[in-house]
């Protein structure tokens, strides 16, 4: 009975499914993506709760509250987690092999020594950062770092940008200071044996050409070798070739001769004294005192002087980038907040892990949560993990906050990025899930 | 050994212990050495309240008639960083250190007294001097003002201009102990806590000579080297006057004098001195011997037993690094007196010997007795105090405080700088809160190149000692944590 009467209504359901799936074929599926989150982080400026973010093509088109959005397109229903850009590491050497590297390699960029293949994107995604940059271990000039974003689905990474910047070692004064200085006057000197050799050049093919007009003044009267002479000019102009500079100095005369794409420096110190010597390798120097060459790499150890170099690095408005860790003073109990005292100094502050391990990344944010409660303001906080790190690696076009035409590079947390227990519940990499390892 | 002389060197160890004055026939040396002594020096000269301290200079040297004095050496001590003498008037940097009893070394004692210091010189010295207007008062009325003190020797506490860290935590000790110069290996720098400028006095004069009596081949070679200079050097003032005949003359061969060789000829052209950790009688002799047939200049490292024949070292005219409280002990198979004793600086200074103080294994030399270890305030067994175990056995106070300044840094060969309270000296000054070599006395400041480079109250590294000999300490009112960060 029951069957007779359900089956002309079954045929209608299958003919109305045939309908809708041939509608289906016809219109494209939905470009938009909207997600629906209990707070949306946007670092750029207020905090949404609840917030909704519009995903084009991988891209955000508008961040709000309560938007009004076609009914077509894709939702994620995220409405108990937070949402916040994707986190930045500027510095990250796991999985890469350490080499006793010394002296002046930068030539080498670190996708010479990492394969895609190597790269392992899982400690990544899981504790939430969506850019990385890779740099070669070692002392001295160990080679330049590369931008990459780590996906599980897609392979292992994508190439953001290759030779992001040169990292410079000066944690050992005597060595690391004698390399400096090694390498600079060595890229001055091949820039001057450069100048040289133009100056020289262009002396002879003025002689050149002068002897050429002697010779078409004395031979004017016989048109016809002239004419066959006109006819031998006409090769193309000789093109000055430089002398041949070492590969490794390259990197580095164009930073002395302040070229658009030189490569910024990242100056590695460990205590103030580290600082001065810097100070002091640097100032022969005009084009290492720019802008874009102040920033430092801060490792601090137990044993070493580090309230000194506050203010001079305030001063200098340099970027710094430090470990999220409260330190003591050398051999006492009196324990500093190092970044929160660069911060409010004036400086630029990038927070990265305190090491390159799968533990340092995962306890990142509850390291930085701790600088929070005792004394760095939220606001800054948040920078130094996203849009800071991101404008220092030059991709803060792209990457660092959720505003109107940046990637949808989104990391979505259980609960506030400083609670004590919150974790990364999925990541989304341009628009799609990169890692949804403990979505609800 | 004859029997007279057995007798004699019995008897010095006899009257030591009883406490009578040195034979004064002892040794052809010693006489020689004690009138040296006594004209040398010329530090109760001046009374206090002069307005003009330390312009004479220091008693030269005294040579024996063989040895050439040396022309003034070229490459130590560099000559000091070039003054801008054009330099604007607000360029100018001025610290007046006001009211304290200054202690020149050089020149007497000035109580109450002003020094004027000058882009980190010192300009002048007296009583009740006009303070330029815009500097810099340090009011340390009731303290005790010494020239900065000068280690011979030091271990991590300051590098070269490359290698220093100027934030270390032994460089602070090390100004918590009242030094300001230092010699480290081969460079001698300044410790310029928290800065780099002014760090670099000068290279070390010294070259490590080994004439142990343990290696015969080796004293050989250094003998043979020594010869051969001197063989040269005649023949060089044979072949300079042949010369002047005939200029044609082509130049002596040079070219062998390398090494060891150069080593000899630098020795005995006066620029480097000899340097020679020796302990025994036998081997202060020896080198001794050799420094005054070839007449170079030499430091004697240790010298534990040089008390019992002085004029050897006197004759010499080597210098010494004492270490009064070195132990040696005494071997009762020999009967020659042996071993070392606390009287060794006393009893050299009589016999004139310059010297210079140095402690024991410490800071400065980590692998002694005494070590620091980073605990600030354990162990301040500085100069200070190793020169006061000095005064224990028979030496002057002034002695003792000028082998931990001037006469150190004559043995350096950076007496021209640092060392004494002279107007154009570097202001490099200890101020102590009581007498330098009394044991409750800690440097209030220590001023480097014109600059406070350390602050008792301000580095708060021996905030836990006792002080002014108060029974309790400090009670720390805040358990750790003390203090994070700045609220907003």
């Amino acid at each position: 009975m029951s069957s007779r009467r359900s089956l002309p209504l079954l045929l209608l359901l299958l003919l109305l499914a045939s309908a809708a799936g041939a509608e289906a074929r016809t219109v494209p599926p939905p470009r938009m993506l909207v997600i629906e989150a209990a707070t949306v982080i946007t670092v750029s400026g207020e905090e949404h709760s609840p917030g909704m973010i519009v995903i084009e093509d991988g891209e955000i088109t508008l961040v709000g509250q309560n938007l009004d959005v076609p009914r077509s397109a894709r939702r994620i229903r995220a409405r108990q987690e937070v949402v916040m850009p994707g986190l930045v590491i500027p510095d990250s050497s796991l999985g890469i092999a350490f080499t006793l590297r010394q002296g002046n390699f930068s030539s080498l960029s670190i996708l010479d020594e990492i394969h895609a293949d190597e790269f392992d994107p899982e400690p990544y995604l899981v504790a939430g950062f969506t850019a990385v940059g890779l740099i070669p271990n070692g002392a001295g000039f160990p080679g330049s770092a590369a931008v990459v974003r780590p996906n599980l689905r897609d392979g292992a990474f994508e190439l953001l940008r290759d030779r992001a910047y040169l990292p410079v070692s000066m944690r050992s004064n005597g060595r690391d200071n004698r390399a400096i200085t090694a390498a600079f006057s060595a890229a001055r000197k091949a820039i001057e044996k450069e100048d040289a050799a133009r100056e020289k050049w262009e002396k002879e093919q003025e002689e050149k050409r002068k002897k050429a007009e002697e010779e078409a003044k004395k031979s004017g009267g016989e048109k016809s070798e002239g004419a066959k002479k006109e006819g031998e000019e006409k090769k193309p102009d000789p093109v000055f070739e430089p002398p041949p500079i070492d590969p490794n100095l390259v990197p580095l005369v164009s930073i002395l001769r302040e070229e658009a794409g030189a490569l910024p420096l990242l100056f590695r110190i460990g205590d103030a004294g580290n600082l001065l010597h810097l100070q002091r390798a640097l100032e022969e120097h005009e084009a290492l005192g720019k802008e874009r060459h102040r920033n430092l790499h801060l490792s601090p150890s137990s044993r070493s002087e580090q309230r000194p170099m506050v203010a001079p690095v305030g001063e200098m408005e340099a970027l710094v980038i430090a470990t999220p860790e409260i330190t003591t003073l050398p051999s006492t109990f009196t324990r500093i907040n190092l970044p929160a005292e660069l911060a409010r100094a004036g400086a630029r502050l990038v927070l990265t892990p305190s090491s390159s391990t799968r533990a340092e990344f995962l306890r990142f944010r509850s390291r930085v949560a701790e600088l929070v409660r005792s004394g760095l303001p939220r606001a800054t906080a948040l920078e130094a993990m996203t849009l800071h790190p991101a404008r220092f690696l030059g991709l803060d076009e792209r990457l660092g906050t959720i505003e109107k035409g940046k990637s949808a590079d989104l990391i979505f947390l259980d609960g506030d990025p400083f609670a004590a227990a919150t974790r990364v519940t999925r990541t989304m990499i341009a628009g799609e899930w990169a890692w949804e390892g403990d979505a609800p | 050994m004859s029997a007279t002389i057995l007798l004699r060197l019995l008897l010095v160890p006899c009257l030591l212990i009883t406490g009578a004055p040195s034979l004064p026939g002892q040794d052809p040396g010693g006489r020689e050495g004690d009138e040296r002594a006594v004209s040398s020096p010329a530090e109760d000269g001046e009374s206090p309240g002069d307005a003009e301290v330390g312009s004479d200079d220091p008693p030269p040297r005294p040579r024996r008639g063989r040895r050439r004095r040396p022309e003034p050496p070229a490459a130590t001590p560099t000559p000091p960083p070039p003054e801008e003498e054009s330099s604007s008037e607000e360029e100018e940097d001025w610290l007046a250190v006001i009211g304290g009893t200054i202690h020149t070394v050089s020149g007497g004692v000035v109580e109450r007294g002003t020094i004027l210091v000058r882009n980190g010189r010192i300009h002048e010295v007296g009583v009740e001097l006009p303070v330029p207007s815009g500097a810099r008062r340090l009011d340390v009325e009731g303290h005790h003002v010494y020239p900065g003190l000068v280690a011979v020797n030091s271990v991590r506490v300051v590098g070269g201009e490359f290698d220093t860290d100027p934030y270390s935590f032994t460089m602070l000790l090390a100004l918590a102990g009242g030094v300001t110069t230092a010699r480290s290996g081969g460079s001698i720098s300044k410790l310029t806590y928290g800065t780099l400028d002014g760090l670099e006095v000068g290279s070390s004069p010294f070259v490590t000579l080994n004439y142990s009596t343990g290696d015969p081949a080796g004293r050989r070679k250094l003998r043979e080297a020594f010869e051969r200079i001197r063989e040269f050097r005649r023949e060089s003032a044979r072949h300079a006057e042949a010369k002047e005949e005939d200029p044609k003359l082509p130049d002596l061969d040079r070219k062998w004098i390398k090494g060891l060789y150069a080593t000899a000829e630098q020795l005995m052209d006066g620029k480097r001195v000899g340097y020679a950790r020796v302990r025994e009688l036998a081997e202060i002799r020896a080198i001794c011997g050799l420094a005054e047939k070839y007449g170079f200049d030499l430091v004697l490292d240790g010298a534990e037993e040089g008390w019992i024949e002085p004029g050897v070292i006197a004759r010499a005219g080597a210098r010494v690094i004492v270490t009064p409280r070195a132990r040696r002990d005494r071997d009762d198979r020999r009967l020659a007196p042996n071993g070392s004793s606390i009287q060794n600086a006393a009893i050299l200074h009589r016999h004139g010997v310059r010297f210079a103080i140095f402690p024991v294994g410490s800071l400065f030399a980590p692998g002694g007795g005494v070590s620091l270890s980073g605990l600030a305030g354990r162990d301040l067994l500085h100069l200070a105090m190793e020169a006061a175990f000095a005064v224990r056995g028979g030496l002057s106070d002034e002695e003792a405080i000028r082998a931990i300044t001037l006469g150190a840094a004559e043995l350096l060969r950076i007496d021209e700088r640092v060392g004494s309270i002279e107007v154009g000296k570097d202001a490099d000054l200890v101020i102590t809160d009581g007498p330098l070599l009394h044991y409750l006395s800690l440097p209030q400041y220590t001023i480097v190149n014109g600059r406070v480079a350390y602050d008792q109250d301000e580095a708060g590294v021996l905030d836990h000692v006792r002080r002014d000999g108060r029974p309790e300490p400090e009670v720390i009112r805040e358990p750790w944590p003390r203090r994070l960060g700045d609220p907003f």
